[in-house]
């Protein structure tokens, strides 16, 4: 199944593209492959989800902040590519938590993220290579920020 | 530049990047004295002020060219070592992965501090824009030019900086801004990920790796 029509099956909601505020763009294709810039947990309203994973927010709201972050990607790519089919599969990620120094689950954070590319790419196409680390302060105390390589058809 | 008589044309100037600054006033000189001689010798067998050329005219808008307007002095790219454990740059297809370069002065000082802590925003950007430096001559050195890079494709800019810093975009746009003066708005922007780090090696104050696009 297309990524599109998964995208429609499963009744996501991708925000609008977030615009880059600063000396960036969203997307760059070198070849075939797609380099997507950090994208933070972009909510509905267009605000982000910020705070410390392990302090001001638990694990739960943690995977909920970097599934937003996926939502976020996947609306920029769309917007680029003008359809998600474009893209052949996931290659790489690095999500990168806002954690207090002895919060150890990264990885269970990142799969808020990694989980919804498998349900919109499929199990093979949309699992990647993966990085999952604490990696903080974020730009605006967001409490996510995951950056990806998709290989386009 | 065209031999054909072209009397009611004004001089044509050469298609440049909108993005560039313009061409030095003794390049423009030279080029529009070129030009009417050109002309001139086409319309009139009268004779002509003599042209001296005493210096090959560089391609226009060639990154080497613009590196020498902007007057950046590289600093000088680290020699492989045999007991190294990195390379500076790998080539992939057309593809050139570049360490994290760490932020050094222009007089080899490592930049050392927490931006937000014990370094200002703008402190932090300069040394942002110092990492840039470093990567353009550990690419100059693996290319032999910086006219071999085609674009920036994707930036990691890592800050040093303090729990509750929130401004790591604005730091690393020190190293994006140089990448915009050099290589221009069409290929100096690359997708990009700004972010804070708890330490960084030698408690320097910003390490930035990038991707760029090659030309064969």
């Amino acid at each position: 199944m297309s990524a599109d029509a998964r995208i429609a099956e499963l009744k996501l909601e991708l925000p609008a593209a977030p615009k880059p505020a600063h000396v960036y763009k969203p997307v760059v294709i070198a070849g075939n492959m797609c380099y997507v810039s950090g994208h933070g947990p972009l909510k509905a309203d267009k605000t982000m989800i910020t705070g410390v994973v392990g302090k001001d927010l638990n694990l739960e709201q943690g995977q909920f902040a970097a599934r937003q972050c996926g939502l976020a990607i996947l609306a920029t790519v769309r917007n680029e590519l003008g359809s998600l089919d474009r893209v052949k599969r996931l290659v790489k990620t690095l999500g990168m938590v806002n954690t207090a120094a002895n919060f150890y689950d990264h990885p269970k954070v990142i799969n808020g993220y990694s989980e919804l590319m498998r349900e919109v790419f499929g199990d093979d196409a949309g699992v990647g290579a993966r990085s999952a680390v604490g990696m903080g302060p974020l730009p605006g105390n967001i409490a996510v920020e995951v950056e990806c390589i998709f290989e386009l058809r | 530049m065209s031999t054909k008589p072209r009397p009611s044309v004004p001089a044509p100037t050469p298609a440049r990047n909108p993005n560039l600054n313009p061409a030095p006033p003794r390049l423009l000189a030279l080029l529009s004295a070129l030009l009417c001689a050109g002309l001139t010798a086409c319309q009139t067998p009268a004779p002509q002020p003599p042209i001296q050329v005493t210096t090959t005219v560089t391609p226009l808008d060639t990154i080497e060219r613009r590196v020498a307007e902007l007057k950046l002095a590289l600093p000088t790219a680290s020699k492989p070592s045999p007991t190294a454990t990195l390379t500076s740059v790998v080539i992939s297809g057309n593809l050139a992965f570049v360490s994290g370069h760490i932020s050094r002065a222009a007089d080899g000082q490592l930049i050392t501090g927490r931006v937000g802590e014990e370094l200002t925003v703008a402190q932090g950007k300069d040394a942002a824009r110092q990492c840039g430096l470093a990567i353009l001559a550990s690419l100059r050195q693996e290319l032999g030019s910086l006219d071999r890079v085609r674009r920036v494709v994707k930036v990691l800019g890592l800050v040093n900086c303090p729990p509750g810093f929130k401004d790591q975009p604005q730091v690393v746009n020190g190293f994006s801004e140089l990448m915009l003066d050099v290589f221009g708005r069409e290929r100096g922007l690359g997708a990009r990920s700004a972010v804070g780090v708890g330490s960084l090696p030698s408690n320097v104050a910003v390490e930035v790796e990038a991707v760029f696009e090659i030309l064969p």
